[in-house]
């Protein structure tokens, strides 16, 4: 047990002294997951507004497909993603393979079903109502999109950071197409998985604790968010 | 002058179940008129038509009434967020009417809201619910105002308050369709009725391969 107590005790030290790599990795890791999301976010958020708003053919279709695609095992987008961007394959030449990129398009194509199908919900539950409100009050359709919007800004933002979420703590799709390489593709999750391995403990529980930390503040920040929004 | 709302042949149908059909029907402009029939007769549907929301139908539907001057108040009416003044100010703000803050004292004094202009809307009773989405889909002096069952959730007082309402509304000219089955309602503000009768639910044909 001594050893989960020193630990603890280096990841403090690490923490504190501003280890240099220990923080390189933190901001990628941070840096990916925020890219991805931004990405994400800005095109399948109104994607996902737009088609709820909407009765379409193949409605249900639609629905129970991105749904499933929710469950995706993340070492099957890590594959797929390796294998169009490994060199001899169909986009081998632009070299993103063990790139920050490359861990950014896994982790964009993780968090898209789960970014498109709770906005589409939302949109279906909510969206609905609120832009037959806009439409009855004489909303033109940019006024109920700003209506929209607002409306469902703090639903919209749960959406943003439970995506932030779910991309800071992936590790199969970014061990995968990252590689983990030193000074290049190591985020946090793969380091604690290489560190497990190697035996070295402190520095796993420094970058365990500091991962806890961040998923904690979110998930607080999500679920006191989520009862002010109920109320 | 705004012409009469006049419905020609007009069909709908919900999962291949009609809903409406109705071959020939005038609403007069300027006038009162209640529709009333028992549940499922399709009375939203028609407000829904009327307010242009719904355009999916077979059939005319010829009035002069532009989306801009058409009002709806639904039963079961949505508030925006934000207090009450927030919710009764939002049609003014999109129209980018002058005075807002003027128009509203008004409003908040005539209709007796004062009090409850700073109360959050999604606090509100029921019953102060659909006085504020009155209020609101009044607001902006709408030349064509449908309710849709408004007299559900107020008390006495709030319904001859209501009727009032409407009375000075109907007497500047503007059009007023009702659905609703409170008849103390419609003994106490004169106006046309019509009933609206359910359709035989026919299925259409199908064609087995």
């Amino acid at each position: 047990m001594d050893y989960i107590l020193n630990g603890f005790i280096r990841a403090f030290q690490l923490i504190i002294s501003l280890n240099k790599e220990l923080y390189e990795v933190i901001f990628l890791s941070i840096g990916v997951a925020l890219i991805s999301t931004t990405i994400i976010s800005v095109i399948f958020i109104p994607i996902g507004l737009k088609l709820g708003l909407r009765k379409f053919k193949g409605e249900v279709f639609f629905a129970r497909t991105i749904f499933s695609l929710m469950g995706i095992p993340s070492v099957v987008v890590g594959l797929v993603v390796a294998l169009v961007l490994s060199r001899n394959s169909v986009f081998g030449f632009l070299q993103l393979l063990y790139t920050p990129t490359a861990i950014i398009i896994a982790q964009s194509f993780l968090i898209l079903p789960l970014c498109l199908s709770l906005t589409y919900t939302l949109s279906r539950s909510k969206a609905r109502k609120i832009n037959r409100v806009g439409k009855i009050l004489g909303g033109k359709r940019k006024d109920r999109l700003f209506l929209i919007l607002f409306e469902l800004k703090d639903e919209l933002l749960i959406i943003v950071i439970t995506c932030f979420s779910r991309a800071i703590t992936e590790v199969g799709a970014v061990m995968i197409v990252g590689g983990n390489l030193k000074g290049s593709t190591r985020v946090m999750t793969t380091s604690i998985s290489m560190l497990n391995s190697m035996g070295d403990y402190s520095t796993g529980i420094a970058l365990g604790i500091i991962l806890l930390g961040i998923t904690f503040l979110i998930n607080n920040f999500i679920y006191v968010h989520k009862i002010e929004v109920n109320n | 002058m705004k012409k009469d709302i006049k419905i020609i042949d007009l069909k709908k149908a919900f999962n291949r179940k009609d809903v409406l059909n109705i071959p020939e029907l005038t609403f007069k402009n300027g006038g009162i008129s209640y529709l009333v029939g028992e549940n499922g007769a399709g009375k939203s549907t028609l407000l829904n038509i009327l307010a242009k929301i719904d355009k999916e139908y077979q059939g005319k539907v010829e009035d002069s009434f532009i989306d801009n001057e058409i009002s709806l108040v639904d039963a079961n009416p949505y508030m925006l967020k934000g207090n009450v003044y927030k919710n009764i100010e939002y049609p003014l703000k999109i129209r980018k009417r002058e005075n807002i803050d003027e128009s509203m004292t008004a409003l908040l004094d005539i209709f007796n809201l004062k009090t409850l202009k700073n109360k959050e809307a999604s606090k509100l009773s029921s019953g102060e619910t659909q006085k504020v989405a009155i209020v609101r889909a009044l607001s902006f002096s709408p030349k064509l105002l449908m309710l849709d069952e408004p007299t559900s959730n107020l008390d006495k007082t709030a319904k001859l308050e209501l009727i009032d309402i409407l009375e000075k509304y109907n007497q500047k000219g503007n059009t007023i369709i009702v659905v609703t089955h409170d008849h103390g309602f419609f003994e106490n503000l004169k106006g046309e009725k019509i009933v609206l009768e359910k359709c035989k639910n026919r299925i259409k044909e199908e064609f087995k391969i």
